[in-house]
């Protein structure tokens, strides 16, 4: 449950092993290779490999011949190794036979119908066709109506098959005498005939014969052309070719086993002694908590020396929607539906669902709600709590109040627990200043539970062993920390040696932060009260919940049918509005106060390519 | 018949307000090629679902005309649907208009060697409504055989008057205006039958405009390039005088040429639609007005069956103005040019 650990890693190989090497980076699932421009400085005398990328143009040339003729080109295992004169000369010899084809037909504008009559064309025979000397033939799509506008014409002097149809057309072929074919020609272009060649020459049969070997040095071509890209994480240093990247520690050994039997040498440093470079961030979670990795990666990796918020975001998320749904029965659905879909297709989405669920069954279970009905659980409540009904009646007025404060009081908690973080965070980034004296630092922290602890000391007498009311304390936890508050950036310059005084001078500051602080003051009022929304959407399920029985009493036999979609319909109205909130508070609430997010992926070669 | 319903007039003007805008009239100048136009329409506007699921590379000229022109059709249904039950006969006139086209394109097709652009042309996908079988006139290479097909239809007896022995002898001019006269009495016969009251009177005026506008075509055309003599001229035209009193119509038949003619028209009720001095073509003003009253029609009437006519009229320019378009590329003619074609 952390951030990786990683290793900076540099390979040195020579001249005639760089390129096994980045072919062997290239199927490397644990490297992140650094770009060579980083590692390249005036001083080190290291060069960037730079060489015309060639089979990137061979493969531009094969692809359009491939499309030239209707042909898609796919890479795949090649078995022989071509020079670039072999390329080159392959390349000209095919121009040249496909040239024939494309000279005869126009394919390139051709539909998959087009492609579908022309097959049947074939079976006559192209060359065939063409060598006819008294009868001529043409092909092409007539609309629909056209088509039945043929049997209009009188005195027909050709003949027509009907080779194809779609929607919207007929594919046909026609033959007439030479003698007519101008008349039916015209008759053909008043039908609006769009007319498709009939190729002189049977391209497919000269495809065919080139097939194997096209995609042979197409799949060598993109091959070595991928390497060629990967020139740029080389740098070199005179006969040294490196290529340095981040490996994570658990990972050491099998990077070093992936280069097994060629003449290199492999360095692993700690990244601190590459400051020019910033360790990628990758996470590591338990199968519990690894989903909702999902959400941070969403909003932004932490930086490598952060922390990574995953299993804080797991355990508040599953909180908060299982509190705003709560409901045993739909919980249940959630959660095997989720896991079971997490598990087929491996959806990340799914798994978060499912884990909710599970929070939802066990809140439901206190609010005893299972798919609505709020009366099941009584019994269980009563003997297991000792109550007269239920544990807790949603529905029940005298249950609002309660219920809406309670959702403040967790909004609460959740806020001081992410000031705690992200002054840890601070102290942990070298920022004190911000640690001790921002609205999420100390000053922040004391403020607020300060202001808490005066709130319930107001409204429960006698429950703090002190009066929160008394000055010295109020000026102590209230006027202390808005003075810092108001004082942060001179402090912080003055923490750094640079001084007190303020670079805009002293009354642009006061102006500015006298706004500022009143800022703090209403940011703390409404990222409470945004926590309202919790108890607001309790009272909102057990509502929508309400309306589905009433409905399923009043359909009489369709009850169950009504009982059936009511609940579904709950389920995914609420369920995604409920997720939406949650991850709201998530983000807005709590991410802003102690997550920066400025972390780099780590990213494999592999993962590029794909 | 009044449909009255205010479904359809929202509707109609959701429509009217997804037609071609300036700058859509813009991106279709700036096409090369027919296909580019088409996959522009298919792609970009309103016309989609004419052109749904026919290919754009290598579209034929004339099926992309074909289709634009049966939007027309397409358009009414979508409406026609929102009105509820009933037979909306009325809203049917484009279909005569239709029948005639045919039968004028039939007579046309005797002097040539054969009548494949007839054929060609054919709207098969209004066969259900005409009132006679329309693609019989496939068939028909003659006069007699044609009074035959529509011998059960009005037409027959407007027709016959015509009966040459030679087709060169054929009087077309007289026969087109017979035709187009009939067409008119039809539709405010219809429109009495079906209509009442204000909305009747409205209705009659839309279409006694077109009439009255096609007057003043007639009567500039006449004089501009056929030197036609007034008696000539009254012959061509429909007695209607809607915005333009007889009497001030006549004497400017009598007494106009053609460009006084148009001076006399940019003074006249129609005088904040002309202006004398810009002139471009007559059908292009006549039609700028017919759009301009059924613009404010369209955009301020209430009632349903109003708005129905305004959107079909204002349908009908915008179809042209695509089609001049599609003309306009097929023989090379500058964007520009093309563009002062255009009414919107």
């Amino acid at each position: 449950m952390s951030i990786v650990k990683m290793k900076l890693a540099t390979v040195h190989a020579g001249k005639d092993q760089f390129e096994d090497v980045l072919q062997r980076c290239r199927t490397c699932t644990d490297f992140h290779p650094e770009p060579a421009d980083r590692m390249v400085t005036e001083d080190n005398g290291g060069k960037l490999l730079q060489q015309d990328n060639v089979y990137a143009e061979f493969l531009t040339q094969l692809k359009n011949i491939g499309h030239s003729v209707g042909f898609e080109l796919k890479a795949r295992q090649w078995n022989h190794n071509y020079t670039t004169e072999q390329i080159d000369s392959f390349i000209h010899e095919v121009n040249d036979q496909f040239a024939l084809i494309t000279d005869s037909n126009d394919t390139s504008v051709m539909t998959e119908n087009d492609e579908i009559a022309l097959e049947k064309v074939r079976e006559y025979g192209f060359e065939a066709m063409h060598s006819c000397q008294y009868i001529s033939f043409g092909m092409g799509r007539l609309p629909l109506e056209s088509f039945k506008k043929l049997s209009l014409i009188e005195n027909k002097n050709f003949i027509v098959e009907d080779l194809h149809k779609s929607g919207h057309y007929h594919w046909i072929l026609y033959a007439t005498s030479n003698t007519y074919l101008k008349d039916v020609r015209k008759i053909m272009e008043n039908l609006f005939l769009e007319e498709i060649r009939i190729p002189s020459v049977d391209g497919k049969k000269i495809l065919d014969q080139y097939r194997d070997e096209l995609t042979e040095v197409y799949s060598y071509c993109a091959y070595i052309s991928e390497i060629h890209k990967l020139y740029r994480y080389i740098a070199r240093f005179d006969q040294d070719y490196q290529i340095s990247g981040f490996v994570p520690v658990s990972a050491e050994a099998s990077f070093r086993k992936q280069f097994e039997g060629l003449d290199v040498q492999i360095e692993l440093r700690d990244p601190d002694e590459a400051s020019q470079l910033t360790p990628p961030t990758k996470l590591h979670n338990n199968w519990l908590f690894r989903p909702f990795e999902m959400f941070v990666e969403m909003y932004g990796l932490p930086n490598y020396k952060d922390i990574d918020p995953t299993p804080f975001v797991a355990v508040t998320f599953c909180l908060l929607f299982g509190i705003m749904f709560g409901d045993l029965g739909q919980g249940a659905v959630l959660l095997v539906g989720g896991l079971l879909l997490e598990k087929l297709k491996h959806n990340r989405l799914a798994g978060i669902v499912g884990r909710a669920g599970l929070i939802s069954m066990i809140f439901g279970f206190l609010f005893g709600s299972v798919f609505g009905i709020e009366t099941l659980l009584n019994p269980i409540h009563q003997s297991l709590f000792g109550v007269r009904e239920k544990l807790f009646e949603v529905m029940d007025s005298s249950a609002t109040m309660p219920l809406l404060i309670g959702a403040v009081a967790i909004g609460a908690v959740l806020i001081l627990m992410t000031m705690i973080i992200n002054i840890y965070l601070n102290f942990k980034r070298r920022e004190p200043a911000e640690a001790l004296f921002s609205q999420n630092g100390v000053a922040g922290f004391v403020f607020y539970s300060y202001i808490i602890l005066f709130i319930v000391g107001n409204f429960m007498p006698g429950v703090l062993p002190f009066n929160p009311g008394s000055t010295p304390l109020i000026v102590l936890f209230i006027g202390v920390p808005l003075v810092l508050f108001f004082m942060k950036e001179p402090l912080a310059s003055l923490m750094r040696g640079d001084g007190l005084t303020p670079e805009e001078g002293w009354g642009g500051f006061v102006l500015e932060e006298v706004f500022e602080v009143i800022e703090i003051l209403l940011s703390f009022v409404t990222n409470s009260l945004s926590y309202l929304r919790v108890g607001g959407f309790v009272l909102s399920h057990a509502g929508m919940m309400l309306v589905v029985m009433t409905l399923v009493e009043m359909t009489g036999n369709a009850g169950p049918v009504v009982f059936i979609f009511g609940n579904l319909f709950v389920m995914a109205l609420e369920g995604l509005i409920v997720g939406i909130q949650t991850l709201r508070l998530e983000y807005y609430e709590m991410f802003s106060r102690y997550f920066v997010g400025n972390g780099k992926k780590f990213t494999m070669i592999s993962s590029e390519n794909a | 018949m009044a449909t009255s319903n205010a479904a359809m007039a929202s509707k109609a003007k959701a429509m009217f307000g997804k037609r071609l805008t300036a700058e859509d009239y813009q991106q279709l100048l700036q096409k090369k090629t027919i296909p580019e136009i088409a996959s522009y329409l298919k792609n970009e506007t309103l016309f989609r679902e004419v052109l749904d699921g026919y290919s754009e590379s290598g579209m034929h000229r004339g099926l992309l005309e074909a289709l634009i022109r049966r939007d027309i059709e397409r358009r009414l249904s979508k409406l026609l649907r929102y009105a509820g039950s009933g037979d909306h006969r009325f809203y049917r006139f484009g279909i005569r208009l239709t029948e005639m086209e045919q039968i004028k394109a039939c007579i046309r097709s005797f002097n040539e060697e054969d009548n494949y652009k007839l054929i060609g042309k054919l709207p098969l996908y209004i066969e259900k409504h005409t009132s006679f079988d329309i693609k019989a006139l496939a068939q028909v290479r003659d006069f007699d055989a044609l009074l035959q097909l529509l011998q059960k239809t009005p037409y027959a007896e407007l027709l016959r008057p015509f009966a040459v022995k030679q087709m060169s002898d054929f009087d077309f001019t007289a026969c087109e205006g017979v035709l187009r006269q009939y067409y008119y009495d039809e539709v405010m016969k219809m429109a009495d039958r079906e209509f009442s009251g204000k909305i009747r009177k409205q209705i009659r005026e839309i279409f006694l405009t077109q009439i009255e506008l096609d007057n003043i075509t007639r009567i500039y055309r006449s004089k501009r390039y056929f030197k036609a003599t007034p008696q000539e001229i009254k012959r061509l035209i429909n007695p209607v005088y809607l915005r333009i009193p007889r009497r001030e119509l006549e004497e400017m038949i009598d007494h106009c040429d053609a460009d006084e003619f148009m001076e006399r028209l940019s003074k006249s009720a129609y005088h904040s639609y002309i202006d004398a001095s810009n002139f471009t073509y007559i059908e292009y003003h006549t039609q700028s007005i017919n759009y301009s009253l059924n613009r404010r029609h369209m955009m301020f009437s209430t009632n349903a069956d109003i708005v129905l006519v305004a959107y079909m009229v204002l349908s009908e320019v915008e179809i042209q103005n695509v089609i001049d378009i599609i003309e306009g590329v097929r023989y090379g003619i500058a964007a520009d040019k093309i563009s002062r074609l255009l009414i919107y």
